[in-house]
């Protein structure tokens, strides 16, 4: 009986741990054959990787610091959506129903974004952004530890310059 | 009778005595519920023959059913970490120069959002003052 409890106890862990990122992996398996969204997902075994590198410039030590305490990303995102304020607002009701927080909304002409997070003791340990333009939407979400200081600060200091794999992420038209 | 049994009993120590001759040493001390240490350890070889298999099977039938339902949760549980594994797969980046391109797009874009976001407020601050100023004037 014991051992029975145990397994049980081994299993709920092993399923909260693929539980993180349930939200956005939804919409990796909804958008699966869905050639107009990118899909990306960065491991934590990657992270653990990225641990291992040094940075020449401050910036790159910055990027470094923060990344390293990272444990795993996870994108979704299409420049062309058929209804974006749809999926805008089914995504922000399965973010808002797994338990995140919302942070912080900013809403213009172009676009809506939303950031909510996961906090545990003052700590931020997921956040995930969506983003819902005219044509474009985008889910982001981040696990780990997340210093939102240092987040902000890096995109004061680095300039976007070559975005090859998440192109138009950034809510600027090109 | 009682020397008959001693030498039985002697031979049965020795371990040559026959079938026959046990069954007769176990129903002396059968009849014979008085005597002492010896009768109670051939009591006791008596009262264990009795003991059925039933028992015995359906403990042995619990267990099995118990290990089988063990393997087939670890089964599940491994199952369940390969599909999943499986699943999650598909979009992982395994260059890690693309895998760090990335991660650096994604945190510029959500670090440029809360800095909008920032700069927003202050916005809404400076736009807050100038009312409370019109309002002061009025």
């Amino acid at each position: 009986m014991k051992k029975f409890v145990l397994t049980l106890f081994v299993f709920s862990a092993a399923s909260f741990a693929f539980g993180q990122g349930a939200v956005v992996s939804k919409y990796f398996d909804k958008f699966e054959d869905d050639e107009t969204f990118t899909k990306v997902s960065v491991s934590s075994k990657m992270f653990s990787l990225f641990t291992e590198m040094e940075g020449n410039t401050d910036d790159e030590k910055e990027f470094l610091d923060v990344i390293s305490k990272l444990k795993g990303m996870k994108v979704v995102a299409s420049e062309k959506v058929s209804d974006p304020k749809g999926l805008y607002s089914s995504a922000i009701s399965d973010v808002s129903k797994a338990g995140y927080e919302e942070l912080m909304t900013v809403k213009d002409a172009e676009e809506n974004v939303k950031i909510s997070i996961k906090e545990k003791e003052g700590i931020i340990e997921e956040l995930i952004l969506v983003a819902g333009g005219k044509e474009k939407f985008a889910m982001v979400s981040l696990y780990g530890v997340i210093d939102l200081k240092q987040v902000s600060k890096l995109a004061s200091m680095m300039r976007m310059s070559e975005l090859k794999y998440l192109k138009n992420l950034d809510g600027d038209e090109e | 009778m009682g020397s008959q049994i001693d030498k039985l009993l002697e031979k049965y120590w020795n371990g040559e005595t026959s079938l026959e001759e046990e069954t007769l040493i176990k129903e002396h001390f059968k009849k014979n519920p008085a005597l002492g240490n010896e009768g109670q350890y051939f009591r006791y070889l008596a009262d264990q023959k009795k003991v059925s298999y039933e028992g015995s099977t359906s403990t042995l039938r619990k267990k099995t059913w118990l290990s089988a339902a063990a393997t087939i949760t670890i089964g599940l549980i491994t199952a369940g970490l390969v599909f999943n594994d499986a699943k999650k797969d598909p979009f992982a980046i395994d260059d890690p120069e693309k895998a760090l391109q990335a991660t650096k797009e994604a945190l510029l874009m959500i670090g440029s959002e809360l800095k909008q976001g920032q700069d927003h407020t202050l916005e809404l601050t400076k736009i807050n003052k100038a009312k409370e100023e019109l309002q002061d004037d009025s």
